[in-house]
């Protein structure tokens, strides 16, 4: 009887109506406005770091980029190949070149340590023609990092010679002699190249030219200045090499050199 | 009818609905302010995060600089906002100085789009002497900023 009589008051009682409208509401508010205003700054915040830790991989990978551009002139005039070894192990993009103001766009993507050669950039607009005339051209390559990496050939002369549509180069890495093996035959090739100069100064390297090239590239550095003589095999075929024997002092302190099979 | 004619009673019901109905309409005012609050915060802490991330994502060189006719060549190239979560463009302002003092300058911000190379000349009169070193300072709307500096070459003089 006791209980029963509780219950009808309690049930009759409205003096705790508005505190459990009220706390209703309260619960509504977290449940509506705050629990969601925590959550979405917990996710901006974690976006917010992603976003960091990627630009730091990025500039991580920027630092990491490690390549040595060579451009050097081919022996048809006004066309100029530049290789590309990629030294980190991480892929590097080129975007584009420049010979001193102008741009040219060529790009291509190079993997981890190797090396590629971008074939026959035309230079022809900007080499002298009266005879006796020279130019100078310093070569750089963009990459798509924002890194800009100058050839280390830099800077190289063209003297225009006396027949028309022929001129001379110079200049390169000071005392050097860069060989330049050309080969219209497909395919990977190996070449060998014997250097022979004053004081019994012997250079014997190994190169390798990949299917995608026309050429490559051998920079040999010498102790003297003097005559060398150079000789370029495949297997036991020897090439044209043009000119030999050259001849360094301290005027000429590089010289390039053509390779070519018979 | 006597039920209908009885008054008894009737004041406390009244009071009680008048309670309630002030409870929710504070309450409803209470959340509905509280709502707005908490999406009003959000939108500004996005924008707030947004720009913070556009800021540390904004990557860009001064490529290429080049003095030909009178006028300075630069060449910015935009190789930023490589997440995917910041803003694409940027707009840079270009200055250039020699001994702390301005030569020349942008008068209009340029926008320089993600992955662009963009030239922006600015003619310097009087010509600088040969051989002078300049500074080219590019700063972005974001208050990002890149120098690089240039020698006159003898021969463009």
């Amino acid at each position: 009887m006791n209980i029963k009589v509780m219950l009808f008051r309690s049930l009759r009682s409205k003096s705790g109506m508005s505190t459990i409208l009220g706390m209703l509401f309260f619960v509504g508010i977290l449940f509506t406005c705050i629990i969601p205003l925590f959550i979405y700054v917990n996710k901006l915040n974690s976006y917010y770091y992603r976003a960091m830790t990627e630009t730091r991989e990025f500039d991580q990978d920027k630092e990491g980029e490690r390549i040595d551009v060579y451009a050097y002139p081919t022996s048809q005039s006004g066309l100029l190949n530049i290789y590309i070894k990629n030294k980190s192990p991480l892929p590097v993009k080129i975007i584009r070149i420049w010979i001193n103001d102008n741009l040219n766009n060529r790009t291509c993507k190079i993997p981890g340590m190797v090396g590629h050669t971008i074939e026959s950039v035309n230079i022809s607009d900007m080499l002298p023609t009266d005879p006796g005339n020279s130019s100078s051209f310093n070569i750089k390559v963009m990459t798509a990092t924002g890194n800009s990496i100058a050839s280390l050939t830099n800077t190289l002369y063209y003297t225009v010679g006396g027949t028309p549509g022929e001129g001379d180069w110079a200049g390169g890495m000071g005392f050097t002699i860069q060989v330049v093996i050309e080969t219209p035959q497909e395919g990977t090739r190996f070449f060998h190249i014997n250097i022979t100069g004053p004081s019994e100064f012997t250079y014997e390297a190994d190169v390798v030219k990949r299917p995608h090239e026309s050429s490559c590239l051998a920079v040999v550095t010498v102790t003297e200045a003097g005559e060398y003589n150079i000789e370029v095999k495949e297997d036991t075929d020897p090439l044209i090499v043009t000119p030999n024997p050259v001849t360094l002092d301290q005027n000429i302190r590089s010289q390039w050199v053509y390779a070519r099979p018979e | 009818m006597k039920v209908l004619s009885d008054k008894k009673g009737l004041s406390p019901v009244i009071a009680s609905i008048i309670l309630c109905s002030a409870v929710i309409i504070i309450g409803v005012s209470v959340w509905s302010f509280t709502y707005s609050a908490s999406s009003i915060l959000q939108t500004d802490y996005y924008e707030e995060i947004q720009a913070d991330i556009d800021k540390i994502g904004e990557r860009f060189t001064v490529e290429h600089v080049a003095y030909i006719d009178g006028s300075l060549h630069v060449w910015v190239y935009n190789y930023g906002n490589i997440t995917n979560y910041g803003d694409i463009d940027i707009s840079v302002d270009v200055s250039v100085w020699k001994n702390e003092t301005c030569l020349a300058y942008t008068s209009e911000p340029t926008t320089v789009p993600r992955g662009e190379l963009v030239e922006i000349t600015l003619p310097l009169s009087p010509p600088p002497t040969s051989g002078s070193e300049l500074i080219v300072q590019v700063r972005s709307r974001r208050e990002n900023v890149e120098y690089q500096s240039y020698v006159i070459p003898i021969t463009q003089i």
